[in-house]
């Protein structure tokens, strides 16, 4: 049992870091709304690291497949996508991407996302919830 | 996957009657500092009136029913509101009975958390919120401290996004906190810190009441099956 949490640490810790450095390029952290998007710093112990989006342009599929290019070798690992725009958090479902090495699920509802939505395709991608 | 008996008790240990099956001297198996343990969440939401022994002997810090003296093990009466809107009517648990298979565990292995372990959980005080508040270094390591310890990871939605939500309603409440009582972010103390956390545990704040209640159950169910496996 300790090897196992010695390794999920490990994992943990480098795939977080990796994502940091990743997010970094394409806007600014801010772990209460106010930036691009917050990558949550706490291992739980779970395979995957989770992240909330408030700027949409995050969704392109330059950047997912980016993401998903860090997952190389980590066949049981995920990064989350949550959407959390500032102001929408009653009013839309709850609604992301989950990616993982071999697939993406796709949860983004192009019925209410902008129109720019309509053109995002991610490889390998499946539609899905949050508990797929 | 688990047993019958471990889906049981994970039923038992996710219900919102907690005090009538989580071992009353629970105090006695966690190593932090006993006050701001998140188990005491339980105690703070249901009995926080509920008499103890006192300290200086074994049973110390153990609940005991009302008006029943030393006797720390003793069930309310059967027409206690708490049983009748909560328990089952096959609920025969007792509160400190052995009902693990196998040989009974040692009390140091309980939730036995392996050096690996150490640095995982919910922090309840985000390091986001420490840092956005320049909190002094002190202060900053009670704050690291202070976390659940491994979550079971649950069959709920991935794409939750509460965890925000949860961090600025606990910036707020440091923000408060500090202001209220003068103090200087950056020479915040160590008792300072403590007593903040306490302050938490207690808030009447439905989002980070509900973010840390759900966050210990999901300790609680790690540890369960943690021990399941063992």
């Amino acid at each position: 049992m300790e090897d196992i949490d010695r390794i999920q640490d490990e994992t943990w810790a480098q795939l977080h870091q990796a994502v940091i450095d990743t997010l970094a390029q394409y806007g600014t952290e801010n772990a209460f709304g106010d930036g691009d998007y917050w990558i949550n710093h706490d291992n739980y112990g779970w395979a995957r690291i989770q992240l909330g989006i408030q700027n949409l342009n995050l969704y392109r599929p330059a950047i997912v497949d980016e993401l998903r290019a860090l997952l190389r070798g980590l066949p049981d690992w995920a990064i989350t996508m949550a959407v959390d725009v500032v102001g929408k958090e009653k009013s839309w479902p709850l609604m992301g991407l989950t990616i993982r090495k071999h697939e993406i699920i796709d949860g983004l509802r192009r019925d209410i996302l902008p129109d720019v939505f309509q053109t995002y395709h991610y490889a390998d991608s499946r539609p899905g919830t949050g508990y797929d | 996957m688990t047993s019958p008996y471990l889906t049981r008790q994970l039923e038992r240990w996710t219900r919102p009657n907690p005090h009538l099956f989580v071992r009353p001297d629970w105090r006695r198996f966690v190593p932090q500092d006993q006050d701001d343990h998140p188990l005491a969440f339980y105690e703070n939401k249901y009995r926080p009136d509920q008499p103890r022994v006192p300290a200086g002997s074994r049973e110390g810090g153990q609940w005991t029913a009302d008006g029943a003296g030393s006797q720390p093990t003793a069930k309310p009466p059967i027409n206690d509101p708490r049983i009748i809107s909560d328990a089952t009517p096959d609920d025969d648990w007792k509160p400190g009975a052995q009902y693990a298979q196998g040989p009974p565990r040692q009390p140091e292995e309980w939730g036995r958390v392996t050096a690996s372990n150490q640095g995982k959980g919910h922090h309840f005080v985000p390091t986001a919120v420490v840092e956005a508040l320049r909190i002094s270094d002190e202060a900053r390591r009670v704050f690291d401290k202070a976390r659940t310890g491994p979550l079971n990871d649950p069959s709920a939605n991935w794409w939750d996004n509460a965890h925000r939500q949860y961090n600025k309603a606990v910036h707020e409440e440091l923000k408060s906190y500090i202001d209220k009582n003068s103090i200087a972010a950056e020479r915040m103390t160590e008792a300072q810190a403590r007593d903040f956390i306490k302050q938490l545990h207690k808030s009447e704040n439905s989002y980070i009441r509900s973010f840390n209640l759900r966050a210990v159950r999901r300790h609680l169910r790690f540890l369960l099956l943690r021990i399941g496996r063992e």
